[in-house]
């Protein structure tokens, strides 16, 4: 077999250490790695392995059709069609991930004289990981939106096409997006600027527990209460459940409990302050 | 020296995947808020322009970088970045003429 392997030019030791690191301790890498690590899956996207001169196809393409076309429809219809997604969504990610696993290497795709084989399977296994856990919390949280009686439009999970819709839901009129923290960070670094909040979930190590946590445009937080506390990144689980205001680079953010925000909209629907619902 | 997939073994990358896939099992991808903000502040701080200054002092050119700056000034031409890539910038007087 002969495979070649084009990694950008600008992917560099740092990236590869970090995927090392991601593989080591996925759950516990320091800021600046994990920054690397989304940087490193980025610049993935465009690398490309090529098993004759003319069949070449980049990491990205290999993803859309050894995992997504797939596994991803069946894996969110599992979701959606279970009682207790967040239950199943880890076994089910696991029997899938050592599928993908199994399937790379026997497509031709990956061969173990080749080192660079290592960092397309790293590349897939990553992006299910943020695919499969991204949608098993956004399923929780649609279904906790409905039980809290919060009227919103949803994208159609079942529909390929609307999942790679920008907005994962609108509530009144402010677009959101339902992300597990890892993923938020990685969209990051291309974020879209329609978005006016994000819905994540966080570890809180002083009072050792999981929040969910709403960040939002400044603007969009006055829209719907006005009222917050400035704070800065390591005083802000004091502050929590209160919502508060940190710089994030250049840019304000508003940090509030999920249950408070959720408490804010429903008054804010119920005042009919919404003016462009339409739901 | 930090490891990369390329140190491993065959067997000792088929023994990190399989680990990962047990451990990735167990965590759902929530991260401590703390890590959650600095991280973010870093992916933004990582966006910024960088900025050199150069200043032309009895004719030869110095560059300077702000003190957070990711790039380093190594030698009087030439800038190292975090990952340890360099740029060398190079300077000519040129008549206008001969530009």
């Amino acid at each position: 077999m002969s495979l070649n392997f084009t990694i950008p030019p600008i992917f560099a030791e740092a990236h590869r250490q970090a995927i090392y690191r991601y593989h080591s301790t996925p759950e516990g890498l320091p800021p600046r790695v994990w920054a690397t690590l989304f940087e490193a899956m980025d610049l993935l996207r465009t690398a490309i392995v090529s098993r004759h001169s003319e069949e070449q196809r980049t990491f990205a393409s290999v993803y859309h059709s050894l995992v997504d076309l797939r596994y991803a429809d069946s894996y969110i219809d599992a979701l959606l069609d279970s009682e207790n997604p967040s239950d199943i969504s880890s076994p089910l990610w696991a029997a899938i991930a050592r599928r993908i696993d199994r399937d790379v290497r026997t497509s031709g795709l990956f061969d173990p004289s080749a080192p660079d084989s290592r960092l397309l399977l790293s590349y897939l296994l990553y992006w299910w990981q943020q695919f499969a856990r991204g949608y098993a919390f956004e399923v929780e949280i649609f279904r906790d939106l409905v039980a809290s009686h919060i009227q919103f439009q949803a994208h159609n999970l079942r529909v390929r096409a609307e999942r790679l819709s920008a907005a994962d839901l609108t509530v009144s009129s402010f677009r959101g997006d339902i992300k597990t923290s890892a993923y938020f960070l990685a969209q990051q670094r291309h974020p879209d600027p329609a978005i006016d909040f994000y819905v994540t979930r966080a570890w809180l190590p002083t009072g050792r527990a999981r929040v969910l946590v709403v960040f939002l445009k400044p603007n969009v937080w006055q829209d719907i209460d006005g009222e917050t506390s400035q704070t800065t990144l390591t005083t802000l689980e004091q502050v929590l459940p209160q919502p508060g205001s940190v710089q994030i680079g250049s840019q304000t953010v508003i940090v509030v409990d999920y249950e408070v925000w959720k408490e804010k909209m429903r008054a804010y629907q119920e005042e009919g302050r919404d003016v462009s619902d339409a739901s | 020296m930090s490891q990369t997939l390329h140190d491993l073994t065959n067997e000792e990358f088929d023994q990190l995947i399989d680990q990962y896939i047990e451990r990735s099992a167990r965590w759902d991808g929530t991260l401590p808020l703390d890590t959650v903000l600095e991280t973010w502040n870093e992916i933004e701080h990582r966006k910024e322009a960088l900025r050199v200054r150069v200043r032309l002092i009895d004719g030869q050119f110095v560059l300077d970088t702000p003190p957070e700056s990711p790039l380093v000034v190594r030698a009087p031409h030439t800038l190292v970045l975090e990952d340890g890539s360099e740029l060398t910038l190079e300077f000519e007087e040129v008549s206008a003429e001969a530009a």
